[in-house]
């Protein structure tokens, strides 16, 4: 990785933005050097699936044009970034991590959020590995391959989104963009040590984007710093009738208020069932995490084992129906490692499924209490570091509990009720070298604000950062 | 919940209502899959809601 030239990555969303405004880069050079750290460094990680090259100077080169001439820049002018390739990138076919849908049309327009990243200036470099169909939280996809982990290429990096986190920790863009159903988000966040921002459930249009579990469906950004994830999350804001569960509110500005940190905010622990599921390295960076937050108190949102049970009928449910016609048709091109799941989940009662979704409403109910006495809660994102690649089996807190199904635990009762919320990367001093573990920074429905302010504040206080490090320094 | 399910005759009888053709390799892994998820299930699906607990459906005309 030394022989890299030029040296401008790894580099934030932020920095990039900066040189470019002053002149000390030009958006091509930035988006050669990335270009140029994802092919000399991915053959080691396969977080990519496509690189977008020509487009990618393409759109370098346009804004290095505007700057000539003169214009006001947008907020994101020449920042390179990624997406999960279950996101429409004009002209390439939509994945969503299936061998299933190789032989699709290539997409005859970007996503919605690919097309306000590319208003804002931002210069697409490819699209990245995930599990299949984002079913899954290790991205170790079968026909694909598996991604690995930056901070130890023998670890998986997560999922389902583990190439948005791994191409990120490994400095080959500044950011990412991502899905979250159960936690594809937040999981690779916290086991390849980035920032991950997985926005209110209906906050951010999945318009142009290959569906999963559409009750749960989340999009959100991945990056290096808690800046760069609200200058990023605001340009992506904003109503679009084109996606039907799209709540339609008007952009809310993050970025402004990011440095008002914790002021004012009542901050708890999140104990029970979020502190039964996760290891000592889990729990001793969220204690961490509340002696830096002043976190006063623990507390139970209840009912958290029944909330998972739920999240995980209603994804089996929706995605084994949507994917039914195919498993009929040609099962045996389906992922083996979700392929059962997915057929079982297309037969399962209906009383089930509606009984999750009207759970769904009381668990929210539950939450809403909470949230009259603390505006943030804070949780584990994973039971443990990243674990071994192949690994089947791992040991919680006593338990033996199959490792694929299990490292979104923390994270499902979150999404299932749709809160928002930041992931900070921790280095665990007592943990294994160099593994980082992630704290879920929760906060009532709308308020992204407040998971960034304290994203923000836990960096400012130094204990939570996103270097790149390791052979891709 | 509490009777002992027969999976294997569930699941052939949805598998033939829902045309889906299964091997016995595969079947015997759905048979697995159906029972793990019934254990989940088995959390919430006799918990007491009132009646005005509805779903949030997101469908908005």
């Amino acid at each position: 990785m030394t022989s890299l030239a030029p040296a401008l990555l790894p580099a934030t969303a932020q920095e990039c933005v900066a040189w470019i405004k002053s002149g000390e880069a030009s958006a091509l050079e930035i988006t050669e050097a990335a270009l140029a750290r994802t092919a000399a460094g991915d053959d080691k990680l396969n977080s990519f699936t496509a690189v977008t090259a020509e487009r990618a100077r393409s759109e370098a080169r346009a804004v290095d044009a505007a700057r000539a001439r003169g214009e006001v820049l947008p907020p994101l002018a020449g920042v390179p970034y990624a997406v999960k390739n279950l996101f429409d990138i004009k002209g390439l076919t939509t994945l969503s991590g299936g061998k299933i849908r190789l032989g699709d049309t290539p997409a005859t327009a970007d996503a919605a959020l690919v097309r306000r990243l590319n208003a804002a200036g931002a210069v697409l470099t490819g699209g990245l590995n995930m599990d299949a169909y984002a079913y899954g939280f290790t991205t170790e996809n079968t026909h694909f391959g598996v991604t690995r982990n930056p901070r130890d290429i023998t670890r998986v990096a997560g999922g389902s989104s583990g190439g948005s986190a791994a191409a990120v920790a490994a400095g080959f863009v500044p950011f990412t963009l991502a899905s979250d159903t159960n936690g594809s988000i937040r999981v690779p966040s916290s086991f390849c040590g980035v920032f991950g921002l997985k926005p209110t459930f209906g906050r951010l249009t999945r318009a142009g984007t290959f569906p999963f579990v559409p009750s749960l469906d989340h999009l959100g950004p991945l990056a290096r710093s808690a800046y760069d994830l609200a200058m990023i999350y605001d340009v992506l804001q904003g109503p679009d009738a084109e996606d039907p569960a799209c709540a339609g509110r008007a952009v809310e500005p993050t970025l402004p208020a990011l440095s008002l940190g914790m002021e004012g905010l009542r901050v708890a622990v999140l104990g029970g069932y979020f502190r039964r599921w996760a290891g000592d390295d889990a729990c001793a960076a969220v204690d961490q995490t509340a002696i830096a937050l002043g976190a006063g108190e623990m507390v139970c949102l209840p009912e958290s084992e029944r909330a998972r049970a739920a999240a995980f009928v209603i994804t089996a449910a929706e995605a084994g129906a949507f994917y039914l016609d195919e498993l009929r048709d040609h099962a045996e091109d389906f992922e083996p490692l979700s392929r059962d799941r997915l057929i079982a989940g297309a037969l399962l009662p209906s009383a089930w499924y509606l009984k999750a979704q009207r759970f769904r409403s009381w668990y929210r109910q539950a939450a809403r209490k909470l949230f009259e006495r603390f505006d943030l809660l804070i949780a584990p994102a994973t039971p443990c570091t990243a674990t071994p690649i192949g690994a089947e089996r791992m040991l919680l807190n006593g338990v033996e509990l199959p490792v694929r199904p299990n490292l979104g635990l923390l994270t499902q009762p979150i999404s299932f009720i749709g809160l928002p919320v930041v992931v900070a990367p921790l280095w665990r001093a007592g943990g294994l070298p160099g593994l980082p573990v992630g704290v879920q920074l929760i906060a009532p429905p709308w308020r992204e604000d407040i998971c960034l302010r304290a994203a923000w504040a836990l960096e400012q206080s130094g204990i939570a950062s996103s270097p790149v490090n390791g052979v891709f320094k | 919940m509490t009777v002992p399910i027969n999976w294997p005759s569930y699941v052939d009888a949805m598998a033939a209502l829902q045309h889906l053709p299964l091997d016995a390799t595969r079947r015997a892994e759905v048979i697995q899959q159906m029972a793990q998820i019934e254990t989940l299930a088995r959390r919430f699906v006799d918990f007491p809601l009132e009646a005005e607990v509805e779903p949030a459906p997101v469908f908005r005309p």
